[in-house]
């Protein structure tokens, strides 16, 4: 009997009977990863391969006046150093993302793939250095001869907002790159009427991915000149882009990716692709290029830090009448997907609540910081923090129960979000909240009169899908063998999550063939459909049901087959565990594969290539952001309790418990291993992450300066799934990927504030700023 | 960045088996030749001018040894094998084992040597402050000589002591314990449950017979100054002195005085309050039986 | 210079200056299942058994390795080892994979000499492998079930 984690599973009224979904699997790459079996990106190695290195900058803000490779070039080892001038195209915007539809602001002040004439954060690239040894790449790097020159650089968001700040683009009228907002109502108006007003300011850090495997690939051009990279990517789309930059038809670059160590959003923009293709594509070499854990922490993006200004208003009833806030990011030095991330906060950035009167205004603003982008959640981490410090704030204010004043405002199906939008999907916020709440239980008692122990909950919302007006669409392909087992190819790639494995579950359940004979080939960008990308929490919802249509085309051509072959109705057929059979008579069956051998001698060779489009939206054009913007969103709460050292300020997780609606639990094994996941980064968030900057320099560089939760920082954990079989994913699933991340922060922030009676309304927590409040508290 | 850091090329890696054999040939190799045991700090901190890795495990120094003349630790005991020691666990010297397991995580410990911990001489030594309060001696060897330097006197700064480069400590020798003796130790970590010490406080009390005076005390921080410290005016204060309340937390204040934190300083020094106090009563506690 | 060193009862012959890491070493002859996360022992995606003993195979000189055992987790015929992968496939205890077979040798390692950890003491021990995906939540569901089936080997003293 395995060892049950602790949790529930809470299934929609109409229980559905299926042959594997639902089912606890085992993941089909799971042992070969836990046996060391898996070739990762830095694990593959080819003849005559190359070792590549990036050199960056040390300035935050400089121009580049000279630089001389000389040296590098001619040191022993060393085959080539390219810099701007080598690269046929030097722009690149993280746009064409698998969608169709326009980029807009994405391609303004796009990714400059090597520095020109300056230098703009602390780790942007500046040249490229290819040699037939790592030791004669790393020595090649201490041999170019760089000479700056300061150039004033600004390191505030609100500073870079003023007029007089220095530009980080200098061709740029402003820092601010992008503005969006969402407006209802008459905010003004309700405030006036508002029986109780809360107004604060949070604060929010730099968040790094930290996943355990580091960017990596190889790239080479094969016998007929199309450049190949095989890497660890979250997007083998961006095989355009690379075939942009070296100025060569996107037809002859091909991208594979592995199976990631880990993304979370840090694999999602390009990381080595550019320049392993670069150098493979100079050198006529295959060439593999290895991030350092250091070049991770100073060259690849981090989450973007929120300053937000929020202010809401209510009735003495509970009713929220008004939400006015002000949310402003740190976008770094170039844009990459800041602008998405902008929208996705917007529009999430009152939470999971009606709000009738709504003015919200947010910003991403360039600094000479290092550049932010993608990291699970989105962007809709950081105003949770906000909206749900603000909901405690007004309970406290209106001496109202929190879960009590959350029940009033929550979100109902068939309620309209911020930008208008009417959710159609269920909304089990009540439920998961209660769920939560009560899986921990009563209080600790604690022995030591200065250990307090406290209790806090929080809800959260997320979107699963990309947003509508990019016009996603997956596509899969799945062909039957004539023995009857089936090959599913989808470009999707894997970063750990199952992707690969819900593919398989879902073939399985719609043609009958057992799983074990069930191969699924992905991530090739010429050799397999493209899937989309792994991010978004879009994975079930695209190449799910990609491969749903797909099985669902084989499935209907192999009922008519079996009805004739069995002698029955179609509608009395059902197909699983290898065979087709008579629902009424099961002893009536046939093998598939004399099915699937039957409709091929008829000429039809039983393949099928399915595209998923998602909904679709017109673009958002204007600031203000109305309308459906999202297919749809995820609803969950989490709970924690906690004890804070009264006496050192220091805050220790001791229960924690997290309820989401996932619509179907696909594998419920693997939205477990989600779900736990993604609370423990936002328990890493709340407490004990963080990335510094000091005036754009880097301060922590390694995993010892920068502590994410180990097994001894998490406690155990509670999990509760809902489902609600209303999701738009197949078999009513709704995204899971990033959803569990977003309310763990403002339920650890909440607990503390029950024990000890401090909101902190910045993250993370510092024991010496809540050991200061402590006692500033008890002062009073 | 860019490379500068990964510039380690040692050429020569040896493996004496004799004490001295070993000081011969560091005597020879200078700044250019490091001591390694588990490589935990040599192998993370990859320094340029290291040439020559002397491995120092093949020379039988690996041992617990405790009798009445006090304990002595081979200078390559693992911190594991410390953390681990019932023989230690079962007295007041159990505050070294508390300290070798607040060290890194299970995995650094099964390698880091507890001499390793002390040549480091971070500021933030997880084992310093206990080692302090337990009168370590430090006994090295070097090329025709040898000498046995007091642990508050074995540091010399921010990773700095007084080892020569010809010098290998061969062991770490720990007074034998007073009746009448009482330990406390604790550390506060910076972030979550695994990490660095803001600060630690370790301390030692001796009792008189009715056990209402302090005979003898020692007092050791960690990381709330340039080098792991003894408290020695605190101490000074509480020897002879009855016990109390206002007596402990006075003395408290005073080694949170004497110390020179460099950031969060005050939070560290409320910290040592703290800890100190918390650690003095524990101490105490004990020592009363 | 050349050097031998017993990977997995097998000789191994691969060039190693006095500064190779084992790490290094090992990837560089054909043992890539042994990862590097951060090359400075902080993540623990390198352990490898030396003698037994889990350690971050990135601290150490593949030198000092000489005249050692090192068992990976390619180690064939190994009961503890097998048991212990069983387990994590069945409890969900491996997403991305790139820790997983680092926290087997590990719990391999500890489960040696404390046969029966509480969960408690599981986190404890396995402080030192990192993980972003799971949460750690059936990595320790995965290892308190294999460690009630290991138990009889580690009677008999198998390693």
């Amino acid at each position: 009997m395995a060892v049950k984690t602790k949790e529930k599973i809470v299934k929609a009224k109409e229980t559905q009977q299926y042959h594997v979904i639902g089912k606890r699997l085992n993941g089909m790459d799971d042992m070969a990863k836990v046996s060391g079996q898996i070739v990762y990106a830095d694990d593959y190695s080819m003849e005559r391969m190359l070792h590549g290195r990036v050199f960056r900058s040390v300035k935050p803000s400089a121009k580049i006046k000279a630089i001389d490779i000389s040296a590098a070039r001619n040191h022993p080892g060393v085959v080539t150093v390219m810099t701007y001038k080598d690269v046929p195209f030097n722009r690149a915007a993280t746009s064409a993302v698998g969608q169709t539809a326009s980029l807009g602001k994405v391609s303004e002040f796009p990714r400059i793939v090597l520095a020109e004439d300056r230098v703009r954060f602390y780790g942007e690239p500046i040249a490229l250095i290819a040699a037939e040894t790592q030791e004669a790449a790393e020595e090649a790097l201490t041999l170019i001869k760089i000479e700056y020159e300061d150039l004033p650089g600004v390191f505030d968001i609100e500073e870079a907002m003023k007029e007089t700040a220095p530009r980080v683009h200098e061709d740029s009228s402003t820092n601010v790159h992008s503005h969006f907002g969402l407006h209802q109502g008459d905010v003004d108006e309700a405030f006036k009427h508002a029986d109780v007003i809360v107004e604060n300011v949070y604060q929010t850090q730099y968040q790094e991915h930290a996943h355990m495997e580091p960017e990596s690939g190889v790239a080479w051009i094969d016998g007929e000149g199309v450049i190949n990279l095989r890497v660890a990517t979250q997007v083998i789309e961006h095989y355009r882009e690379i075939a942009h930059i070296l100025g060569l038809p996107e037809s002859k670059v091909r991208v594979r990716g592995t199976l990631m160590g880990g993304g979370f959003g840090g694999k999602e923009d390009m990381t080595v692709e550019p320049y392993i293709a670069l150098l493979a594509w100079h050198t006529g070499r295959p060439v593999k290029l290895t991030y350092s854990r250091e070049e991770m922490m100073y060259g690849r993006h981090k989450r973007v830090p929120y300053k937000m200004y929020y202010k809401h208003g209510a009735t003495k009833d509970g009713k929220l009448v008004a939400v006015e806030a002000k949310l402003i990011g740190d976008a770094g030095a170039y844009i990459y997907l800041s602008h998405w991330i902008l929208l996705y906060t917007t529009v999430h950035a009152t939470g999971p609540y009606f709000v009738p009167n709504v003015k919200v205004d947010c910003y991403s603003v360039l600094t000479n910081n290092i550049f932010t982008s993608a990291f699970r959640s989105f962007g809709c981490m950081q105003p949770a923090l906000g909206y749900e410090a603000q909901m405690d704030a007004l309970a406290k204010a209106l001496r109202m129960d929190p879960s009590e004043l959350r029940l009033k405002n929550y979100l109902k199906t068939g309620s309209k979000t911020g930008t208008g939008q009417v959710i159609e999907s269920a909304v089990m916020l009540p439920q998961t909240q209660e769920a939560v709440i009560k899986a921990l239980g009563p209080k600790a008692n604690t022995t030591k009169l200065h250990i307090k122990v406290g209790q806090g909950f929080a809800s959260g919302w997320y979107p699963y899908g990309r947003m509508c007006y990019l016009h996603d669409t997956s596509s899969a392909w799945i062909g039957m063998e004539s023995d009857g087992s089936a090959v599913v190819r989808s470009g999707i790639p894997d970063l750990g999550a199952g992707q690969r494995e819900s593919l398989r579950q879902i073939t399985s359940e719609l043609t009958g063939v057992p799983l074990d004979k069930i191969h699924v080939i992905n991530a090739d960008s010429q050799l397999t459909p493209l899937g989309g990308t792994v991010t978004a929490s879009r994975g079930l919802l695209m190449s799910g049901n990609a491969a749903r249509l797909a099985a669902e085309a084989l499935r209907g051509q192999m009922i008519l087959q079996a009805a004739q072959m069995l002698k029955t109705t179609e509608s009395d057929v059902d197909l699983a565990n290898g065979e087709a059979f008579s629902k009424r008579d099961n002893s009536n069956k046939i093998p598939i594969s004399a099915l699937v051998k039957a409709i091929k001698g008829q000429g039809n060779p039983l393949e099928v290539l399915k595209c998923f489009h998602a909904p679709t939206a017109p673009p958002v054009t204007d600031v203000v952001i109305t309308g459906q913007i999202f297919t749809d969103f995820t609803f969950g709460s989490q709970a924690v309790e906690v004890e804070v050292d009264t006496l050192t300020g220091k805050v220790n997780v001791t229960k924690f418990a997290a309820a989401y609606d996932v619509g179907r639990a696909i594998n419920p094994k693997r939205v477990e291993g989600q779900i736990q996941g993604g609370m423990t980064q936002g328990l890493g968030f709340a407490i004990m992450e963080e990335f510094v900057e000091n005036k754009g320099i880097p301060e922590n560089l390694t995993l010892r300066t920068y502590k994410i939760p180990t097994s001894k920082d998490v406690p155990e954990i509670k999990v509760i799934i809902f489902e609600s079989g209303t999701g738009f994913g197949p078999f009513g699933a709704k995204g899971i990927g990033e959803p569990p991340v977003v309310a763990a922060t403002p339920a650890v922030m909440s607990a503390v504030e029950d024990a000890v009676g401090v909101r902190l309304r910045k993250s993370p927590v510092h024991s010496d700023d809540l050991f200061n409040k402590i006692k500033e508290q008890s002062g009073k | 960045m860019n490379g500068e850091n990964t510039y380690f090329r040692p050429k020569l890696y040896s493996k004496p088996s004799s004490i001295v054999e070993t000081v011969k040939l560091l005597a020879e190799l200078g700044e250019r030749g490091k001591p390694v045991a588990g490589g935990t700090d040599v192998m993370v901190e990859k320094r340029r001018e290291v040439e020559a890795l002397v491995d120092i495990t093949g020379l039988n120094l690996s041992y617990i040894k405790m009798d009445n003349n006090g304990l002595h630790l081979g200078a390559t005991t693992t911190l594991y094998t410390i953390e681990k020691s019932e023989e230690i666990k079962q007295t007041p010297y159990r505050i070294l084992a508390q300290a070798a397991h607040k060290v890194g995580t299970p995995l650094i410990r099964n390698m880091g040597t507890i001499a390793g911990n002390i040549c480091n001489a971070s500021p933030s030594s997880d084992t310093s402050a206990a080692l302090l309060a337990l009168g370590a001696v430090v006994r090295m060897v070097g090329n025709g000589k040898k000498r046995e330097v007091p642990l508050d006197k074995f540091f010399a700064g921010p990773f700095r002591s007084v080892k020569e480069h010809d010098e290998l400590v061969i062991e770490i020798y720990i007074p034998p314990i007073a009746s009448r003796t009482g330990t406390s130790a604790s550390w506060l970590t910076k972030n979550g449950n695994v990490d660095e010490s803001m600060v630690g406080v370790a301390v030692l009390v001796v009792l008189n017979k009715e056990g209402e005076k302090i005979e003898d005390v020692r007092i050791g921080l960690l990381s709330v100054n340039p080098t792991p410290m003894r408290a020695v005016q605190a101490e000074t204060a509480l020897i002879g002195k009855k016990i109390s309340d206002t007596l402990l937390k006075e003395a408290a204040q005073a080694a949170a005085a004497e110390a020179k934190p460099r950031s969060k300083a005050d939070y560290r020094r409320s910290m040592t309050v703290h800890l100190v106090e918390t650690n003095l009563k524990e101490a105490i506690a004990e020592a009363r039986g | 210079m050349e050097i031998k060193l017993n990977i997995n009862d097998s000789m191994v012959t691969g060039k190693a200056e006095a500064g190779t890491t084992l790490l290094r070493f090992l990837r560089e002859n054909g043992h890539t299942e042994v990862k590097k996360g951060c090359g400075e022992g902080e993540c623990g995606a390198c352990t490898v058994l030396l003698d037994g003993i889990a350690v971050t195979s990135c601290l150490v000189p593949a030198m000092q390795a000489q005249g050692k055992e090192i068992t990976t987790i390619k180690k064939q015929g190994d009961p503890v080892i097998d048991a212990l992968k069983e387990s994590f496939v069945n409890h969900g205890a491996v997403q991305c994979g790139f820790c997983s077979p680092a926290m087997v040798l590990t719990a391999k390692w500890f489960l040696s000499e404390n046969p029966h950890p509480t969960r408690a003491e599981i986190r404890e021990y396995m402080a030192g492998n990192l993980c972003r995906c799971t949460g750690y939540a059936k990595i320790v569901d995965a290892i308190e079930y294999a460690s009630k089936t290991i138990e009889s080997f580690a009677k008999i003293g198998a390693r």
